[in-house]
């Protein structure tokens, strides 16, 4: 027996096409350079004998230090001949077979063997995590490669001893990238769902620990190259590496650097070919983390896009009722987020107003656009999202960038949602309060500090003057608030925009900060708008309510005939649908089908899919706005009184 | 159409009605700074078909309850019976066989599914783990059957769950619960991190769902108004400790103990109207730290009924008759304070 | 407005603080002496690894006494050495001697060891030191820099040199450095120590890999942190540009930074100095090391290595208590 709604279906719109990692690279050119060398390399590894010109051994003392062929040498020698006559083309191909495959080599078993450890010590913890961990950490500690050369030296520099040697070098860096990965993936849900579902040890690992690793590792490994591709020429350099007559660029550098006020070209040309390989190397894996990392990913890109576009932001020309008396108007906000996979209009021709001291909520779901505008009335959005178009006033004066700088945080001031992460962990809270009033009052930062404990006193913080110095960790949530209420009062704000101040804190807490919110509100006159998804809160203490749906207000009235008589179907169906504190119901009433998520656009109203009263004006034309004496609405189909 | 008021389910240890019985149950952990005492002597029973709610704060141990049910954690004292066998202490193939009767589903519908698997992986992976069944069209059917019943469409398995909304995730997750059809599933905040008018969606999932299969729910969350209208009963935890429990509606309409009128007044009501008639109790003070839990009363530092006795004295459950159980030495009082009877006047002037 | 109940014999007692504030004093005291425990259990290992490598894995006398000697001259080469013990006798020996800091006489220069230490190893520190401080005062600002244009031109040359630097094999970044500026330019010398001008060229090869490095680090880091929600609630404040990056950010940025510079400065004394000595002649245990070898001088080799781990280990230490310095939310484990 089936149960409830099917999700409705929404339209999507058409997108950029998602940006594939090949085609990643190529727009990165530095990248792609490195790879194409890599590549070139690797074709010059594999295939080397048959690529090299002359033997590489062959030694011939009519051609000593023959100059190359653009400085006055013969073809037969392209990049001229060493002190043996050797050619110096075909050494330095046979240089990078014997390059990679010590690289590729070392890479293989360090990394098998330090994810195999990694993943034991993270994952099962315990003695073993102990043990392997201390064995990393002392060999970490250990001179480097002063014993390396020790242990090549005494024990002889063959090319089994190099790599092995390199090898156990390399283990720990794998092991412990996995170890902390591993450590950080039990923690996750999915993790711990796996193993409560009851799947065995190998599963975990192989299906839900391993395929969250192999990037960061394979990022790794190539940085790894790197390091051992230099670690073994510096080896052969000082000549305990590769041996005579093995060919091996730092080889050919030690060999040759005698005599260099004669002939440069035996040095430069292997040490150009290691310089391109390492650069090579890290080009690739510079390009592999960020690729890796989606934020950084989108935040390059949009800044990328951001150069190409038109300017955009507040403008001032043709402002619309300037000299009211209300303390903020902001006409027709527009904010657009330009993503890889297409444009988003996350807040669209919102318009509004707030009076002095009275209280204002904004009332949304997800993808509603609601904490967009509250960051974009000061003017905090950044790429990849931009405010591409806004009139706004302030007292009356017609509002610009600059002058809305000036405004923040002093006149107008902000507190968010997540007391754990908005203060600063190494800054005593003291001064995270004080530096407000040094900057806007020009106080001295000792009688910015009195000031401050005042302020801790005022939002309810106990010992405030002994509290000055702690730091926020020190703190729980509901004072860390506190202490972001008191920050952002402090210059006494003539406007205080709270977006979701209470959504983490536990209940009984919530009460007590939402208290002091109004409290202060009272005595100081401050105007509050107070952006939530909190139908309670909002019935509590709002004096008007704003509506957002799908980027746009659908609704503004007062609050009591906001919720006694909602004239937006979203609206009605919403209070509907609210879980009830004071009564309960069998089943209860809910609104089919998803809002809207931040790539869904589409024609007509945003509600129109899980709208039960829809029509095909309503799926076609976006809603006009209706004011009366209640307020406003756009909808074609409003509830009507009865 | 209204249900009618809650039954109290019986509390006799020996009826064949009593899915899980937990006794005594401590739970610690520990810390660099010390023990942190997570859950303090807590004993409650699940009958089957049965929703018990557990509500609290963070620091209560309502989470860590949830999860040492399903033996996640390993009790430090007290015992946990399941159909009337003891399985405080089980391990290895008898631990894995319980994970066919007792499930959970996680808070965050973001981070608890491995992005890097389909739909059709999840939510078969439970009963591919326990053998109960092999890759092929049966088992394609299987997952298909429990994707409908979650309200999803069938070729929601093909997909990767980034394609889906947090409210679909969660029916991704609840379906991967339900694979191997258990008898007890404790949801823990499962509608907390989900958007306001799809909570609704997902309650009347989980309604429906235990109406169909006689499921039994632990049923953990910090958001009063859904738990009003998911379970059969509730118990309140404050610190480690169950402070008040009884049948829902007795708990909200006529709650006994200090923390629970304070719960109560601290949950905002979607009605302008009754909310800023109501009488309240507003806490001072944080929610407590459990590493160093003080002596009597767990509650004693922040109560506003406090008195010498609470500070030296932990008042036990005691039972006021028709199954509500208080833990407060000044009960009587509680239950004569406005604060206590601001939810239980019909509310005015709904659409 | 809300009526507040507030029935009761006694107000509630002040809200204790949520977590306990980090502790000092005796825990901090165990801390010293447990890293100091691990230091020195990294130590034996370094001496017991030496003397494996030296004695057991290896043959230095037949090495010293050449292809061409005879078995007696063998016997007697290995007798000097006292190679000719059963191991467990010549390992307390060697344990014996190092604990007392005795390192014994260096068989290529025929002097004590400690003395060629006491001697070399000065130069050795002074050339890390400075190259770390190149690396520093160059690798930070560019890192900062970088970070607060992502993208742009100079963001992208920056990045570019900074690659650059770590990616170029010191010797060979030594040997053009020579050509260029001491052959080709004549304006700094080749090789040597002296006045200032000795010191320019090789700490600039030993510091241009950690300069890269530091800065692709500062650089990325700042970038995540002026991507953080605290910085943003610090530019809602109202706090200007400048301010907000050099006294919030950059305080967060030093953190994981400082960890990266004790690494180079570790990898630059244990490791790359070796190489930029040997290129540039410069007096210092590195260069030391390397003649020794490659002559198989057991003794004085183990006497570098062991005063090398030492020095590793203290400066682990040293950093260990200045992290938590700049952060006291570390827990002392």
């Amino acid at each position: 027996m089936t149960a409830t709604e099917s999700p409705v279906a929404t339209t999507a719109v058409p997108r950029r096409p998602a940006t594939g990692w090949w085609r990643s690279l190529r727009q990165d050119r530095m990248a792609f350079g490195g790879a194409v060398i890599l590549g070139v390399l690797a074709v010059l590894a594999i295939f080397g004998p048959l690529l090299e010109p002359d033997d590489p051994n062959a030694t011939d003392l009519f051609a000593r230090y023959a100059p190359p062929v653009f400085a006055g040498g013969t073809w037969e020698h392209v990049l001229g001949a060493d002190g043996l006559g050797r050619d110096v083309l075909s050494r330095v191909v046979a240089g990078a077979q014997m390059t990679l495959f010590i690289g590729v080599s070392v890479v293989i078993i360090s990394g098998v063997v330090g994810v195999a450890l990694g993943l034991l010590a993270g994952y099962h913890g315990g003695w073993v995590d102990t043990v392997i961990m201390r064995v990393a950490d002392a060999q970490l500690a250990f001179p480097g490669l002063l014993l390396v050369l020790l242990v090549v030296a005494f024990v002889g520099p063959s090319v089994g001893v190099i790599i092995g040697v390199l090898s156990l070098y390399g283990w720990m860096i794998h092991a412990r990238l996995v170890r902390s990965m591993v450590l950080q993936l039990r923690q996750t849900p999915a993790v711990q769902s796996a193993e409560l579902v009851g799947c065995p040890l190998p599963r975990i690992l192989v299906r839900h620990l391993l395929p969250n690793l192999y990037a960061p590792l394979l990022a790794q490994a190539i940085l790894e190259l790197a390091r051992v591709v230099l670690a073994e020429a510096s080896l052969s350099y000082l000549g305990l590496g590769l041996q005579p007559p093995h060919a091996s660029w730092g080889l050919m550098i030690a060999e040759n650097q005698g005599a260099v006020r004669q002939a440069w070209w035996p040095i430069v040309f292997p040490g150009v070919a290691l310089a391109l390989t390492v650069l090579a190397v890290n080009l690739v894996a510079n390009w592999l983390r960020v690729q890796t990392d989606p934020q950084q990913r989108e935040r390059r890109f949009a800044r990328r896009l951001f150069r190409t576009l038109p300017a955009a932001g507040l403008s001032t020309t043709s402002t619309v009722r300037v000299g009211g008396k209300n303390l903020l108007e902001v006409e027709d906000l527009d904010v657009r987020f330009h993503t890889m996979t297409g444009e988003v209009d996350a807040v669209r021709h919102a318009s509004f107003s707030i009076a002095p001291g009275e209280t204002v909520a904004i009332v949304g779901e997800s993808g509603s656009g609601k904490s967009t505008t509250g960051l974009a009335l000061m003017d905090l959005i950044g790429p990849p999202g931009r405010v591409e178009h806004a009139r706004m006033t302030w007292r009356g004066e017609p509002l610009t960038a600059e002058r809305l700088r000036t405004l923040r945080g002093n006149e107008i001031g902000m507190v968010f949602q997540d007391p754990m992460t908005s203060l600063n962990p190494l800054v005593p809270i003291g001064r995270q309060v004080a530096e407000v009033l040094v900057k806007h009052k020009g106080m001295p930062m000792k009688d910015a500090l009195d000031r401050a404990a005042e302020l801790f006193a005022m939002v309810g913080i106990p010992s405030p003057r002994e509290r000055l110095r702690q730091l926020p960790h020190e703190l729980s949530g509901g004072l860390r608030q506190r202490v972001l209420i008191a920050a952002a009062l402090a210059p006494e704000p003539a406007l205080l925009i709270a977006d979701e101040p209470t959504t983490a804190l536990d209940a009984t807490i919530q009460a007590q900060i939402l208290d002091l919110v109004t409290d202060l509100q009272e005595r100081l006159g401050v105007a509050l708008l107070l952006i939530t998804h909190d139908l309670g809160v909002v019935a509590r203490i709002s004096d008007r309510v704003i509506v957002m749906y799908g980027g746009r207000i659908v609704e503004e009235a007062g609050t009591f005939d906001l919720f006694a008589r909602p004239r937006h179907r979203y609206t009605e169906a919403l209070l509907r649908a609210v879980p009830r504190l004071e009564d309960h119901r069998g089943r209860l009433p809910t609104i089919p089908g998803y809002p809207p998520g931040r790539r869904d656009v589409l024609p007509g109203c945003a509600f129109a899919p899980r709208c039960a009263h829809a029509t095909e004006t309503c799926r076609t034309d976006v809603p006009e706005t209706t004011t009366d004496a209640l307020g406003r609405f756009a909808c074609w189909h409003p509830r009507e009184e009865q | 159409m209204t249900r009618s008021v809650q039954q109290p389910i019986t509390k006799d240890v020996t009826s064949p009605q009593e899915l899980v019985v937990v006794d005594d149950l401590h739970v610690r952990f520990p810390v660099s700074q010390g023990v942190v005492h997570a859950v303090r002597g807590v004993s409650f029973t699940i009958g089957r078909g049965e929703t018990v709610a557990l509500v609290g704060e963070s620091g209560s141990g309502k989470s860590t309850t949830g999860f040492a049910l399903i033996r996640r954690y390993t009790p430090a004292e007290g015992t946990i019976s399941f159909e009337g066998r003891d399985i405080t202490g089980v391990k290895g193939r008898e631990l894995r066989r319980l994970r066919s009767d007792m499930q959970l589903v996680f808070q965050d519908p973001y981070a608890s599914l491995n992005p890097r698997m389909r739909v059709r992986d999840l939510v078969a992976e439970p009963l591919l783990v326990h053998g109960r069944a092999k890759p092929g069209p049966a088992l394609d059917a299987e997952v298909g059957d429990l994707l409908e019943m979650c309200g999803l469409p069938r070729d929601a398995a093909q997909r990767h769950p980034n394609a889906f909304s947090g409210g679909e995730r969660q029916r991704i997750a609840i379906a991967r619960a339900l694979a191997l059809r258990p008898k007890l599933l404790v949801a823990d905040e499962v509608v907390s991190a989900l958007d306001v008018s799809i909570k609704a969606q997902i309650i009347n999932l989980l309604v429906e769902l235990q109406r169909t299969h006689g499921l039994a729910y632990l049923f953990i969350s910090h958001d009063l108004a859904v738990v009003r209208n998911v379970a059969h009963r509730v118990m309140i935890m404050y610190a480690g400790r169950i402070v008040e429990t009884g049948p829902t509606g007795s708990i909200f309409t006529a709650p006994r103990h200090p923390y629970s009128v304070a719960l109560l007044s601290a949950a905002p009501v979607a009605d302008p109207v009754a909310e800023r008639a109501r009488e309240r109790v507003v806490l001072t003070g944080d929610v407590p730290s459990v590493l160093d839990p003080p002596a009597g009363c767990p509650f004693h530092s922040r109560c506003p009924l406090v008195v010498d006795r609470c500070r030296v004295e932990a008042p036990p459950l005691a039972d006021r008759g028709d199954g509500h159980l208080t833990a407060c030495w000044r009960a009587d009082e509680v239950a004569a304070l406005p604060a206590a009877h601001t939810l239980d006047r019909a509310p005015e002037g709904h659409p | 407005m809300s009526v507040i109940d507030q029935v009761g014999t006694e107000p509630a007692a002040p809200a204790p603080p949520g977590r306990p504030a980090a502790k000092r004093g005796h825990p901090f005291g165990r801390y010293v002496l447990r890293r100091l425990g691990s230091g020195v259990l990294v130590i034996v290992l370094v001496a017991v690894t030496v003397f494996v490598v030296t004695r057991v894995a290896s043959d230095p006398a037949r090495t010293l006494a050449g292809p061409e000697a005879t078995q007696e001259q063998y016997e007697a080469v290995r007798a000097s050495l006292g190679l000719d013990q059963p191991l467990l006798t010549q390992f307390v020996d060697y344990v014996r001697d190092l604990a007392a800091l005795d390192f014994g006489i260096s068989y290529w220069q025929n002097v004590p060891v400690s003395g060629l230490i006491a001697t070399f190893l000065p130069n050795t520190v002074l050339l890390v030191v400075v190259a770390i401080l190149f690396a520093v005062l160059a690798g930070i600002p560019l890192g900062i820099a970088a970070a607060l244009r992502p993208g742009s031109n100079a963001d992208q040359a920056t990045a570019a040199f900074a690659l650059l630097g770590l990616s170029l094999p010191q010797f060979w970044l030594g040997a053009m450095l020579i050509l260029l500026f001491a052959v080709t330019l004549g304006w700094l010398p080749t090789s040597g120590q002296g006045g200032i001008e000795h010191i320019i060229l090789p700490a600039i090869t030993l510091g241009l890999p950690s300069m890269g490095r530091i800065a692709q680090i500062t650089r990325t880091t700042m970038i995540d942190e002026l991507a953080s929600q605290h910085i943003l609630v610090a530019r809602a404040k109202g706090l200007g540009g400048g301010y907000v990056v050099f006294r919030h950010a950059l305080r967060n940025v030093m953190v994981p930074v400082t960890t990266i510079i004790s690494f180079e400065t570790v990898y630059a004394l244990a490791g790359y100095s070796v190489i930029v000595e040997t290129v540039f002649a410069w007096p210092g245990v590195g260069a030391l090391a390397i003649q020794a070898i490659q002559r198989q001088d057991l003794t004085l080799v183990q006497g570098i290595v062991f005063v090398i781990a030492v020095v590793v280990v203290l400066w682990n230490l040293l950093t260990d208590l200045v992290y938590r310095a700049i952060d006291p939310r570390i827990e002392l484990r």
